[in-house]
């Protein structure tokens, strides 16, 4: 006759403590997991080649500039974007070990459940999180020590970056739970992807025109110039509680199934659903919010931006210019000065005393976040040529306009060094333009070239920006040295554009010294280029059919 | 003389998948010492040791393990702590080392406490001869040394129960023999059920054996008395006995018949094989089994 075995009172297992309760030792060995799932994570190959991405993007991008930071915080969202795919990969390969390998039944005959072991897998994205959020903390931080570092990043915008690490990590899990298949999360990393940048082209196409983009994942910075702080009017925070909201949805209902198949205890299933019906309800009231139009009162402030820049910049003067900044923005005037006096240096010291002091104003691309109607057509300045945004500034001192973005390497920051040098250039050579007549933004006939030759005097960047800019306008017959121009801003014909770069080619001295001699001459404003090529002693370049059609 | 407690009690387990009933009312008691678990692919050996180790609940019939009731929740996790399950395939994950491997599944059993565990992990990797190659990643290791990580994680915890499901498929002679005596220390104090298709490893290793066919359990005893289900059953002859249920030529050039043999046939001492084999053999065979 066979008995039964009672329980005894058997010494605690190894490495276990049986003076625990179950559930404390069960939420004990959780961690442990975690642990382990987490170092497996971080020595993933693709977490560790979307490490490698993210930290040459974001070196790559902020190298040589001179960053605004409440610009610099959005631009850490694409680079860590990759670490959130990986995330996504690494934690579905993760979960779906077991069934990869086979180890279900051992899984099966083991302690911890289920539920809990899928708990580790979501947890254990943290660390990874943290990773993203030290290379976001440094990034900001090294570019916070770059000279004409400007601005302030904004905490929400810098944590979006980590939070799709967050988002890609639970989607991982996730998918894990529902489908057995390793395919399925690259093909749903690939959608992911493809959305993320459909939706971040219409946003940039539309700005705030079109809230709704704000529900994709990944929105890019505005593709202008950077404008103050307070007139981006991005919901940053509630985009944060948006990701968030859908990564704790998506972290629940990976909870949520795996209770449901391991038959946990109602109350862990009760706690699991009500994290997931707060999570949807946060999730569905920040959609909401974020998504809510442009307020009146940023409008109207960006408007005002608009209608009257001068209002809204603060001068400083330091010889040979006068220097009108956004509030905040007043370390980039530094890095401004040795291209202005450069080019004032290029030119003869009496012409440049009647033209003195030249006023250099920031200028940002504000006009695309303002409704067409809403601009003032009563406006009474006309357009000076026909290329022009609808709206003019009001009438006072010409200035050289000059955006936010500035940097020393790379094309767009020769653009920039271009369009600086340029613009002081025109108020050089034509400064009693505004002289309560119709402003005439533009140098015209051989005042255009001798600006520009003046302009490609002040750096090599600026030299190389000109070259930039004159050949991607091959095929018209005008140029701006900006992607997104100033009311105010001069055009340039392309014909002037191509003979500056002739005489660009050829040794300074033997220009400079021609130009002194005949200043008045080449910068009268009736001065064709044919005569200053004769001037020069240099054929200019053939004559198309409209030549300068902004004079 | 003492009747050893019984460890496991099975009342009628049934378990069926689609058409096929895996399980077929199957009873049986176990005590402490190695079992072993005969019957041929099919027969339902894995099925029954999933349930035993708490992997999946059978359809009908109940299980009581040392004490426990895997129906319920609490129990079932008290009994999950106190047994060790070598399935047939543990699944190893290729990339880890032997030592983190057992780690995981050492974490798994709730063995939470890090030096605590890697104590365990180390003494069950020396155990089972792995301590030497710990840091080796599974990819790298033999067939044999990957069937011992699997036992070594099995051995986690000091178990009661060990539920081994053909830990010597696929070994060598010599990784046969060193298995058999590793897993006959492991018997001496504890409950040990070992599936097999190798009748040699019963005669070696169990004090008690069971045979399972078609999901029914056809036979519970000892070894001898399996083998003694043939006496009288087996003989040898010069050609093929075509009344034979079952024959072999030897290596003396004789053939070994099983089955009814005929009036004067030379009758053999039987093995427990030919036990097994008889009750393989078929329907006419019933009587003997009962």
């Amino acid at each position: 006759m066979s008995t039964t075995v009672e329980h005894d009172d058997r010494p605690p297992a190894a490495g276990a403590s049986r003076a625990l309760p179950a559930g404390a030792r069960s939420r004990r060995s959780m961690l442990a997991l975690t642990t382990v799932e987490s170092g497996r994570l971080l020595r993933h190959p693709a977490v560790l080649a979307a490490t490698a991405v993210s930290v040459w993007l974001l070196w790559r991008w902020g190298k040589g500039t001179a960053p605004v930071l409440h610009y610099a915080d959005i631009a850490t969202q694409v680079p860590l974007a990759a670490l959130a795919g990986a995330a996504l990969l690494a934690t579905n390969l993760a979960v779906l070990r077991s069934h990869r390998d086979g180890a279900v039944d051992l899984y099966g005959a083991t302690r911890l459940s289920l539920a809990r072991r899928t708990l580790s897998h979501l947890l254990s994205v943290l660390p990874l999180v943290a990773l993203g959020a030290i290379l976001v903390v440094a990034d900001l931080a090294w570019l916070a020590g770059t000279p004409g570092s400007v601005g302030s990043p904004h905490l929400a915008e810098a944590a979006t970056g980590p939070a799709l690490i967050v988002l890609g990590g639970c989607l991982g899990v996730l998918h894990g739970r529902l489908a057995r298949s390793v395919a399925l999360a690259p093909l749903v990393l690939v959608a992911l992807a493809l959305g993320s940048l459909t939706v971040a082209e219409l946003y940039k196409g539309g700005q705030d025109q079109r809230p709704w983009t704000w529900l994709g994942t990944l929105l890019p910075a505005p593709p202008f110039d950077p404008p103050p702080a307070d007139l981006l009017g991005r919901p940053a925070t509630w985009h944060l509680v948006y990701l968030l909201g859908i990564a704790v949805t998506v972290a629940a209902l990976a909870l949520w199934r795996s209770q449901a198949h391991a038959r946990a205890p109602r109350r862990a299933q009760a706690a699991a659903t009500m994290a997931l019906v707060a999570a949807l309800a946060a999730t569905t009231g920040a959609a909401v919010v974020q998504t809510r139009p442009t307020s009146p009162t940023l409008a109207a402030q960006r408007l005002a931006v608009v209608n009257n820049p001068s209002a809204e910049l603060v001068c400083q003067r330091r010889d040979p210019a006068v220097y009108c900044v956004f509030p905040g923005f007043e370390p980039q005037i530094a890095l401004w000065e040795p291209t202005v006096r450069a080019v004032v240096a290029a030119v003869p010291p009496a012409a440049a005393a009647r033209a003195l002091p030249v006023t250099v104003a920031h200028r940002v691309g504000l006009h695309r976040l303002i409704d067409e109607d809403v601009l003032d057509p009563t406006q009474d300045n006309p357009a000076p040529s026909g290329d022009r945004p609808g709206q003019q500034p009001q009438p006072g001192p010409m200035v050289a306009p000059v955006g936010t973005a500035w940097g020393r390497d790379g094309p767009e920051h020769a653009l920039a060094q271009a369009r600086l040098a340029a613009n002081v250039a025109a108020r050089l050579v034509a400064p009693t333009r505004n002289d309560g007549q119709e402003p005439q933004w533009s140098p015209c006939h051989a005042q255009a070239v001798v600006a520009l030759w003046l302009a490609g005097q002040a750096s090599p960047q600026a030299a190389e920006g000109i070259r930039q800019a004159v050949t991607w306008a091959a095929h018209f017959e005008t140029f701006v040295m900006s992607h997104d121009p100033a009311p105010d801003e001069p055009f340039w014909s392309v014909r002037a554009g191509r003979f500056a770069l002739a005489l660009l080619d050829r040794p300074r001295d033997q220009i400079a010294q021609t130009l002194w001699r005949n200043w008045d001459l080449v910068t009268a404003p009736d001065t064709t280029i044919e005569r200053l090529g004769e001037v020069l002693g240099i054929q200019p370049p053939s004559d198309t059919s409209n030549p300068d059609p902004q004079c | 003389m003492t009747t050893p407690a019984s460890t496991v009690q099975a009342r009628d387990l049934t378990m069926t998948f689609g058409r096929t009933r895996a399980l077929d009312g199957v009873s049986f008691e176990l005590v402490p010492g190695v079992t072993g678990l005969l019957g041929p692919n099919g027969a339902g050996k894995t099925t029954l040791l999933r349930v035993l180790a708490t992997v999946s609940a059978p359809d009908a019939g109940s299980v009581l393990t040392l004490g426990l009731d895997p129906r319920r929740t609490d129990q079932r996790l008290d009994l999950r702590g106190r047994l060790g399950y070598m399935p047939q395939e543990p699944g190893f994950h290729a990339h880890f080392t032997a030592f983190e491997f057992v780690d995981y599944v050492a974490i798994l059993k709730e063995l939470h406490q890090r030096r605590a565990r890697h104590e365990e992990v180390r003494r069950v990797l020396e155990l089972v001869g792995l301590d030497a190659v710990r840091r080796k990643k599974i990819k790298a290791l033999s067939g044999g040394m990957r069937r011992r990580v699997a036992l070594a994680q099995a051995l986690l915890g000091d178990p009661d129960l060990l539920i081994l499901d053909e830990p010597t498929a696929g070994l060598d002679p010599e990784q046969r023999l060193r298995f058999r005596e590793l897993v006959g220390q492991l018997g001496e104090g504890r409950t040990v059920l070992l599936s097999t298709h190798q009748t040699e490893d019963v005669v070696a290793l169990c004090q008690q054996v069971m045979m399972l066919h078609l999901g029914k359990l056809r036979f519970t005893g000892t070894p001898l008395e399996l083998a003694g289900l043939a006496q009288g059953h087996v003989w040898h002859s010069h050609k093929r006995d075509p009344g034979a249920l079952g024959a072999w030529r030897t290596g003396t050039g004789q053939h070994r018949n099983i089955g009814n043999p005929p009036a004067g046939a030379d009758l053999l001492e039987p093995t427990l094989e030919d036990g097994y084999l008889l009750l393989l053999g078929g329907d006419q065979f019933e009587e003997v089994a009962a």
